[in-house]
């Protein structure tokens, strides 16, 4: 349980290291381009926490496959990062711009530095081509960045602020063809709030940019009563041109638009089309152009059946796509999810005019933060909250059928109506006239492809709860809505268990053979023609074919003793290694060299070419294929003078005959690099000592960095359970100084070559199974644990049907597995994490592990997560209303999330299923009219068996749950019962709530809620609770109070009250209580047990609106703010002492009398850019040190590893110094200075800038390599070495 | 306040520089207003806040963005009438 972990005393000099486990994976907007290379679609992402990522949109029928006969298989389509740049910068806003007469795009973004980017993303190295400084740093109302517009035609760009600033860029050409920036044109307007901008396509003439935006009264002229706020506001579209002649900006035309316009889209122009803009808002879209004659074109947007007519419905996101023949149509999403197509009728005799519009409904999606069309019919859709998605078009032209609502209508209603605009475009009008429908399952699109997005990550719970593996688990609480889930996180990447074969013993090895038959070699594809199973007697050979079986002793094989080594001869033989002989076997024909005398051989390895053995007492033989006779020529022995343990021959690289190397282990604890080279043959070109016995060697090519020539690296498992691996020169063979240890685990490390992505890779198999692989990208190795059971032996494999497999044993089982890695880079920082994610029916609140079952024997540890909705009916009045979250049009009697696959019917085949899942889409419930609804439940779930959920109780109507707490109350013995916190009618906007209760709930042994009783409590809502000594502590509006169970209620012990204004976390330990403020920070509480009292021992300075907090120790604790911050503060020595009240006289103490209340002291300050709301401290490996894990709104989860040396304080604090002067600023945010955006950063060092250091050119970190006395590899590896020892 | 080259800015032009400058006779009210549409205008533009707040409401963010930037048109009310100060 949480509250009993051990508290021990942390360092007085707390230095902490932050370091990213998993990136944000909230998109705030993307838009469509070419970026890296000419005619790729490609997708530019900002994400949350300042970076900007490319991915491409890659699929499996283009590339090299394109000739292979699986057309029957369906294509698959995936998202792939080409590139990420971390800016260290809040991203407000990302535009792209083409120059005139390029064919790629350029990147404008803007930040809270105060400067404008513009950067090249050539080749998919980033060029900063442009940074001109324009205003002060930070997100300020008057600085622009907040909206980016660019001219269609990329002749100028406008940044704008939110408030009265906006500036004009104008690119153009110098004599060499490079890009010049001129500087800013200013286009400010007082008072002037701006909701978007758009730049308008008016072909060539001057550009024009389009503004929505008010202007809010002065106050001057308010106190003059020469305006009034009565009016409200009153929204205009402007256009301002910008004059290329004359070099200035001026406001060319406004015209008003109905009041509640939201965002702008532009239509093409010149000869392409109409121009002008699309204006979305409540209810309606609106086209609007200067010059415009006639009637308004406005038209309604139909309307979901269940939405109350009093409520408007917001158009969010409008986009313009051009199809061939300058025909193009718009989409436009609502708040709830719906897409509308919206098309545009042009006039028959003025084709650059607008005749009317029309918006139908498309499907309803995920509610998004853009709306990407590509060229190739698909549609990206950045979800706000939840899983990003890829869509196929598969009918555009939905007019005809789906409810749709013109213009013209729109129009003819107003005219009937005989009412003024103002008073006639409202939404009880629009619900009047708008066609209506039920959402339902996608008709028109087809999801093909979802990224996963953590967002929002409201809770973690870091435990090894699964109950049957080594790691812990990380448990987060997701998304929001009809999108909430569960997830399970594990270190590693994810493995498809693809076949398992019972054996009739336990293996001793497993080989795969290649197929180098020249048929196969026709089809260039590396395909394996036999598995060989090795077993302590006897060998198995399994033939690869439609199916994999046994062939006996027609395969020629040595079948009745175990096999060392096997492999395919380049001349199409196979040779196999036994105890007693090499075995040459071509087309079920055998040679034989057997052993000399009564030795045997105790290992070997062979590859195309060359096979080596080695016989006991340490005698090496070395045979090559002789090319003209295909038979293997041996070579006198060399004695070794020690037994060889391992050996490995190493693999050919392509055009070569021969590996020049061989890896040899010995039993004295070394590996040799042996020469294979005739005339040098078997001499030692280099050794490294070793700690322990090597187990098993590998020698392999694998990706370099660079550009050129594969390294040569030699990957060593021990025998204690660790790995090393070194480089080796690939012409002297002496291997380098640094080798990179690693601990795996606690059995003998296997290891074999395995390819994954075509690129080499190592899989180490210890007590659990791992992958080595370089990432060229960040020129660093990567080590990945796989998600799955230990594995005894492995060797790749591959088949017709499986690319890259991986043939495995474990116990008496052989396995087939495949490490998934298709659109993901595997293995990368981003991607160490696999999860697993169960459906909650509301946005989770938060969670607490819970010990269920009475009987001490039949405990069990589940998690308890309260979920509530606000603006959302509950489940029943839902079904009553007749609404149906499938929209597959079958309402079910539980609409329950998690049901649904088991409600399937199983009798549809799979290709059904697969349509189907295509085709399920998250839909909102329906909206209530007046706020104060909330839909909420009460879930217990179990984590051993993949957090199915074991009971979940819906709470009674507009009742809300928001914490919940496992106490052990000692009155009544041990029993561990669920403390839930909930609110009763509560609305937000202002604060008011009807009730609010305490329930108390015992957890039976299945995981059945049973309720005790409820407890009604005054003063507040209740928002935390903890346990406290056998009681129940819990935080009730600005009241600390403590409870004891009683049988029909919960007993008042004693309270505190006047706290500052809402408790929002709460933390019990020892006699102390922690409590985090809504506003005002920590406040440290101490209950004195001899008088019954809560005191008030410390408070904070700073107001800090606390979010989460985590203990560190006693006296120290950890919390997360609103804004992003993460600090550490601790009382200060002897605070405690003076709070306990001797005589009785409270008042000293007294939260009233502010000034004597001791202050807490911040130790660390970090901004982490991004609303932390969850931390725990815990390690991520089994038997690791501690750090704090920490999550955020926006999905990322990073940790703060304490520094335990000295040494290491002192390498990254030089490091990152070097780093903030020399990392590139794209931009132009000073790292330290964002890192320090609301308050000094402190004590903590930011280990993702320090990780920038192998990013840099060779030069670069050769230059601070040296400035911090070290040499490039150390700090490599010094960082390598960190990152290790957190996973 | 000063300029890059340190000269002293005149008030007059401070005002119309930076936005929400005070001067001496500054009422509480639009003291207060200036400080709302500051913190309205902060919450728009950092991406992550806007996010928690949509959570807790269970609203878009655009919505609520919108929300938001409508509301820095008088977050306050109207001003108290001038005889009343």
């Amino acid at each position: 349980m949480s509250e009993e972990k051990v508290v021990k005393q942390i360092s007085p000099d707390l230095k902490l290291l932050d370091l990213t486990l998993k990136n944000a994976s909230a998109i705030q907007s993307s838009l469509m381009g070419e970026f890296t290379a000419e005619g790729s679609q490609e997708i530019l992402v900002a994400r949350p926490g300042g970076a900007l990522e490319v991915y491409k949109i890659e699929s499996s029928d283009d590339g090299d496959n394109d000739e292979d006969e699986d057309e029957e298989e369906e294509t698959r389509v995936w998202l792939k990062m080409v590139m990420r740049v971390e800016t260290k910068s809040i991203i407000r806003s990302i535009e792209t711009v083409r120059l005139t007469g390029e064919k790629r795009d350029l990147i404008i973004v803007g930040s809270d530095s105060g400067n404008t980017s513009v950067m090249d993303f050539e080749g998919g190295q980033v060029k900063i081509l442009h940074c001109p400084a324009f205003g002060k740093t930070g997100c300020r109302r008057g600085t622009p960045g907040q909206y980016l517009a660019k001219d269609p035609k990329g002749r100028a760009f406008m940044i704008s602020a939110i408030e009265k600033r906006k500036l004009v860029y104008v690119l153009n050409r110098d004599s060499s063809g490079q890009s010049t920036i001129a500087s800013p044109l200013e286009a400010h307007r007082s008072r002037t709030i701006v909701l978007d901008t758009v730049g308008v396509d008016n072909g060539y003439d001057n550009p024009i940019f389009a503004s929505l935006e008010y202007q809010y009264p002065d106050e001057e002229d308010l106190l003059d009563g020469m305006s009034s706020i009565e009016d409200g506001v009153q929204k205009e579209i402007a256009y301002y041109e910008l004059d290329l002649g004359l070099n200035h900006v001026s406001r060319r035309w406004a015209a008003s638009t109905h009041p509640s316009a939201c965002c702008l889209a532009p239509l093409h122009g010149g000869a392409d089309g109409p121009s002008g803009v699309l204006i979305g808002g409540e209810d309606y879209i609106e086209y609007l152009h200067e010059g415009m004659t006639g009637d308004k074109i406005i038209c309604a947007i139909p309307r979901r059946k269940l939405h109350p007519p009093n409520k408007g419905i917001l158009i969010t996101h409008l986009t313009v796509h051009k199809q061939k023949k300058s025909k193009f149509f718009a989409l436009a999403q609502s708040e709830l999810g719906d897409v509308y197509k919206v098309s545009i009728r042009l006039d028959p005799d003025d084709k650059t005019k607008v005749a009317g519009i029309t918006a139908s409904l498309l499907d309803t999606l995920p509610v998004a933060n853009g709306l990407n069309v590509s060229k190739l019919g698909m549609l990206f859709i950045p979800a706000e909250f939840g899983d990003h998605a890829l869509y196929q078009f598969e009918r555009i032209d939905v007019e005809g059928d789906a409810p749709s609502c013109s213009s013209e209508d729109t129009i003819q209603a107003f005219k009937a109506s005989g009412a003024t605009e103002k008073d006639f475009f409202n939404t009880v009008n629009a619900s009047k006239m708008a066609a209506t429908f039920t959402p339902t399952t996608l008709k028109n699109l087809r999801s093909i492809y979802t990224m996963e997005s953590l967002a929002p990550t409201t809770g973690v719970l870091i435990g090894e709860l699964a109950g049957n593996e080594v790691s812990p688990q990380i448990y987060t609480l997701n998304g929001r809505g009809p999108r909430s889930s569960l997830r399970t996180l594990r270190h590693g990447a994810a493995v498809t268990e693809l076949a398992v074969s019972d054996l009739p013993g336990t293996p001793g090895a497993v080989y795969t053979i290649k197929d180098i038959s020249p048929d196969a070699l026709e089809k260039k594809r590396e395909v394996d023609k036999f598995i060989v199973v090795s077993f302590a007697d006897a060998t198995l050979v399994l033939k690869i074919g439609e199916t994999v079986e046994e062939v006996g002793k027609e395969s020629s094989f040595v079948t009745n003793a175990k096999t060392l080594a096997c492999a395919a001869l380049a001349n199409g033989k196979i040779v196999q290694v036994h105890p007693s002989g090499v075995r040459l076997i071509s087309d079920g024909k055998a040679q034989q060299w057997d052993c000399p005398g009564l030795k045997r051989i105790e290992c070997a390895s062979a590859n195309e070419s060359q096979v080596i053995v080695a016989l006991a007492g340490g005698d090496l033989i070395y045979f090559e294929l002789d090319p003209t006779t295909g038979v293997l020529v041996d070579k006198p022995p060399i004695d070794m003078g020690a037994d060889v343990s391992c050996l490995d021959i190493g693999t050919l690289q392509a055009g070569r005959s021969r590996s020049m190397f061989a890896a040899v282990g010995f039993r004295d604890q070394s590996v040799k690099i042996l020469s294979l080279e005739p005339n040098k043959l078997l001499t030692q070109r280099s050794s490294t000592a070793l700690r322990a016995r090597p187990h098993s060697v590998a020698l392999q090519y694998m990706k370099s960095s660079g550009d050129n020539a594969d390294d040569l690296v030699l990957t060593i498992g021990l025998d204690d359970g660790s790995s090393v691996r070194t480089g080796v020169d690939a012409i002297t063979g002496s291997i380098s100084t640094s080798p990179t240890g690693r601990f795996l685990g606690a059995r003998p490390v296997s290891v074999s070559r395995i390819t994954i992505d075509s690129t080499a890779a190592t899989l180490l198999l210890s007590s659990r199974p791992w992958i080595s692989r370089p990432d060229p990208k960040s020129g660093k190795n990567i080590m990945a644990p796989l998600s799955y059971a230990p594995l005894d032996h492995g060797c790749s494999f591959s088949s017709d049907a499986i690319k890259e497999g991986i043939v495995a044993t474990s116990g008496t089982t052989l396995r087939i597995l495949s490490v998934e890695s298709q659109g993901s880079a595997l293995g990368t920082e981003d991607e160490a994490f696999n999860s697993n994610k169960v459906d909650l029916r509301y946005t989770p609140r938060q969670m607490c592990l819970h010990a269920a079952g009475t009987q001490t024997d039949a405990k069990k540890l589940v998690l308890a997560v309260v979920e509530s909705d606000y603006n959302d009916y509950g489940l029943e009045k839902k079904n009553a209303m007749g609404f149906d979250p499938t929209g597959s049009g079958k309402n079910k009697e539980d609409g329950d999330g998690m049901d649904i696959d088991s409600d399937e019917e199983k009798d549809s085949d799979e290709e059904d299923e697969d349509d189907k899942k295509a085709r399920v889409t998250p839909i909102r419930g329906p909206v209530p009219d007046l706020p104060g609804h909330w839909g909420s439940c009460i879930r217990i779930c179990d984590p051993s068996n993949g957090c199915s959920t074991l009971d979940c109780v819906e709470l009674p109507e507009n009742e809300a749950a928001f914490c919940c707490a496992s106490v052990r109350f000692h009155s009544r013995g041990g029993e561990a019962l669920l403390a839930v916190g909930t609110v009763s009618g509560m609305t937000l906007h202002p604060m008011k709530y009807k009730g609010s209760f305490i329930v108390i709930y015992r957890v039976l042994a299945g995981g059945k809620l049973h309720l005790l009783h409820r407890t009604p409590v005054e003063d507040g809502p209740v928002l935390a609770l903890a346990h406290f000594q056998g009681r129940l502590l819990a935080g009730i509006g600005q009241t600390l109070r403590l409870y004891e169970i009683g049988k029909r209620q919960l007993l008042r012990k004693c309270e505190l009250r006047g706290l500052p204004t809402m408790v929002k976390t709460l933390h019990g330990a020892g006699d102390r209580a922690y409590v985090g403020d809504l506003m005002h920070s920590m406040q440290f509480v101490r209950y004195d047990s001899a008088t019954n009292k809560l005191i008030l021992v410390a408070n904070d300075r700073l107001p800090r609106p606390i979010t989460c907090q985590e203990l560190l120790d006693m006296n120290t604790i950890a919390v997360g703010d609103k804004f992003g911050n993460i600090s550490v503060l601790r009382l200060p020595r002897g605070a405690d002492a003076r709070a306990v009240d001797m005589s009785g006289t409270r008042a000293l103490w007294d939260s009233s009398r502010d000034n004597v209340t001791p202050r807490l002291e911040t130790l660390c300050n970090y901004y982490v850019g991004e609303v932390v709301t969850g931390m725990t401290r815990s390690s991520l490996v089994a038997g690791g040190s501690e750090s704090l894990i920490y999550v955020t709104a926006t999905g990322r989860i990073g940790a703060l590893v304490p520094f335990t040396s000295r040494e290491n304080v002192e390498f990254y604090t030089e490091l990152e110094a070097c780093l903030r002067k020399d990392a590139p600023r794209y931009t132009g945010r000073e790292p330290q200075a964002y890192r320090s955006y609301y308050a000094p950063i402190k004590n903590v060092i930011d280990g993702d800038l320090c990780e920038a250091y192998g990013k840099l050119s060779f030069e670069e970190q050769q230059k601070i390599a040296q400035q911090i006395d070290r040499n490039v590899g150390e700090v490599i590896k010094k960082l390598e070495d960190t990152r290790n020892a957190l996973l | 306040m000063s300029t890059a080259g340190g000269n002293s800015i005149p008030p007059e032009q401070l005002k119309v520089r930076y936005l929400g400058t005070g001067h001496a006779d500054i009422s509480k009210h639009e003291w207060i207003t200036n400080q709302h549409r500051d913190t309205l205008a902060s919450h728009v533009a950092h991406y992550d806040q806007l996010s928690y707040y949509a959570v807790a409401q269970n609203e878009s963010i655009a919505r609520l963005r919108l929300n938001m930037l409508e509301k820095i048109y008088s977050p306050c009310g109207a001003p108290p009438k001038k005889e009343d100060v």
